[in-house]
């Protein structure tokens, strides 16, 4: 019995010691301490969720077909410091798809506002901004480099192209809130009957915090980005720095060589994900005006 | 109340002693007022830059916010295009194709092509005054009691920068470096130098033309706007 105990432990700590051995054995980055920061941005997990957010808000048809002979999705990451406030313990990241011309700009908020009196604080890494650019074909250095199977991906994102994340409870009531004042506050500009006003709102995604919405019947966009997370009261408690309004009459053009030079347009591209978005894959609510707001209710997407 | 004192008689070092009191009483709040951060009024030009360029970079907690240092970076660039479009009009183009009208002042190029013109919300109204959208007064309202709030911090500093940019504009021209000046190259196309545009930075936008979107490594994205140059002409 004893021997069968000293050969058990034995093969016990040369286990151990063949995954200590693993561990320090592995590639050059493994051996050298990896940021959690970095660990993040690398994890196929929030990789897809990106993925998932540019295939409902960026990606198109003509991008797919440049991806699908390679086989695979590659994914250039990293994270960049900008020079911050003293006070400031945000962290920033890049997510390049050289593909897709894709390049994407994300941040994990962590400073306070003491003017507010709020902490902003972000669990994840969150999408800031997504720009298309024929630079990105080129980028490498400093970056490290992540493969996914292009099939895998597929079939993710047909498997979840209409699951969608909307707010619940608190959060949802909020939102109802700052849009019905936006709504309130535009009535009289847009000359549309006084009652209940449509809207629909559009899925969230758990990688951003902007939410957009389509007020139907003032056939208005409205988009509410923060760099709070939309879930902290703190958002609602100060949607004035939230909110933009985007008029559909009046600020959409086919190019944006139209206006050149303005910074007051959408493309009609853009408007038309956004609808997209908002009308097939959102929520509908209606909005009552402030008086009869104790009977307002939502209705399931149409 | 010191008249009543006067005529009442009272020695003048109690009335003194009494008047004193009451400035000292009235002092703390009206010099905590004199210290508030306040913009010039938006009917004057140096209020009106102001507002726009407060209007366009973002604050903490907002969208796009990065650093206050960031955000300065932004208002004077964004200055620095409004200056470009009357002062730097570069070779082969004619100012009608870069600011969307004939300006000869900063108040022309902040209001040209109307409300939904150049800088969305400024425009001239009907009688020719130049004015803002409710929106941005509201933002700016906003905020101004943001700064006002507690012990001046980021949200007083950025107001005081972007009223103090104003000012300096409107009195002695542009002073401050437009760090695009140099530029001459951007991926393998030659530009004028200058940025003559800006657009928030996010969702792809380009503001079309000649424009050419000026990089992250020329420091092309600040304060929540991406810059954009001119393709230079043959």
């Amino acid at each position: 019995m004893r021997w069968l105990v000293g050969v058990v432990g034995a093969v016990g700590i040369v286990m151990v010691a063949m995954v200590l051995c693993g561990c320090q054995s592995g590639s050059a980055s493994r051996a050298t301490p990896v940021r959690e920061e970095v660990t993040e941005l690398q994890s196929q997990e929030w990789l897809y969720e990106v993925m998932r957010y540019l295939y409902r808000w960026h990606i198109d048809e003509r991008d797919v077909d440049r991806v699908i002979a390679g086989g695979e999705v590659v994914f250039l990451v990293r994270e960049v410091t900008p020079r911050l406030d003293h006070d400031d313990r945000s962290r920033f990241g890049e997510v390049v798809l050289p593909q897709f011309q894709l390049a994407v700009k994300v941040k994990r908020a962590d400073y306070s506002i003491p003017e507010l009196g709020v902490e902003v604080k972000n669990e994840r890494f969150k999408v800031t901004s997504v720009v298309r650019s024929s630079d990105s074909q080129e980028r490498g250095a400093g970056f490290a480099k992540v493969r996914v199977a292009y099939s895998e991906m597929r079939e993710a994102l047909f498997r979840t192209r209409n699951q969608t994340l909307f707010p619940e409870g608190e959060l949802l009531e909020r939102m109802r809130d700052a849009v019905r004042t936006q709504v309130m506050k535009e009535l009289p500009n847009r000359r549309v009957e006084a009652g209940p006003q449509l809207v629909h709102l559009a899925p969230l995604s758990p990688v951003s915090n902007d939410a957009w919405v389509f007020w139907e019947s003032g056939r208005m966009l409205i988009r509410i980005a923060s760099d709070i997370d939309l879930a902290n009261p703190a958002v609602w408690d100060h949607d004035e720095l939230a909110v933009k309004l985007y008029d559909l009459d009046k600020s959409v053009v086919v190019s944006l060589d139209e206006v050149a030079g303005s910074n007051a347009f959408m493309t009609r591209d853009q408007a038309g994900r956004v609808l997209y978005n908002t009308v097939v894959l959102g929520r509908r609510l209606e909005m009552t005006p402030p008086n009869e707001a104790a009977a307002d209710l939502g209705a399931p997407g149409g | 109340m010191d008249c009543n004192i006067v005529v009442n008689g009272c020695s003048f070092g109690v009335a003194w002693h009494f008047v004193c009191l009451v400035l000292m009483l009235v002092a703390v709040p009206c010099g905590r007022a004199r210290g508030a951060v306040a913009l010039a009024p938006a009917d004057t030009v140096s209020g009106y830059i102001a507002r726009l360029l407060i209007n366009e970079t973002p604050f903490p907690g907002e969208h796009a916010w990065v650093s206050e240092e960031d955000t300065k970076a932004g208002m004077l660039a964004i200055l620095c295009v409004l200056d470009s479009r009357i002062s730097h009009i570069p070779a082969g183009y004619r100012q009608q194709e870069i600011a969307s009208e004939v300006c000869t002042d900063v108040i022309a190029v902040i209001t040209a092509g109307g409300e939904k013109g150049q800088c969305d919300g400024f425009y001239r109204d009907s009688s020719g005054d130049f004015v803002a959208v409710a929106r941005v007064h509201e933002r700016v309202d906003y905020l101004l009691a943001c700064a006002n709030r507690g012990a001046p911090g980021k949200f007083a500093r950025l107001l005081e920068h972007a009223q103090g940019l104003a000012d300096a504009y409107v009195r002695e021209g542009m002073t401050g470096v437009d760090r695009f000046a140099g530029i001459s190259r951007v991926e393998g196309v030659d530009v004028t130098g200058r940025a003559y545009s800006w657009m928030t930075d996010t969702g792809g936008y380009n503001p079309g033309g000649n424009f050419v979107r000026i990089p992250d490594d020329e420091s092309g994205s600040m304060g929540g706007n991406r810059f954009f140059t001119l393709r230079k002409l043959k």
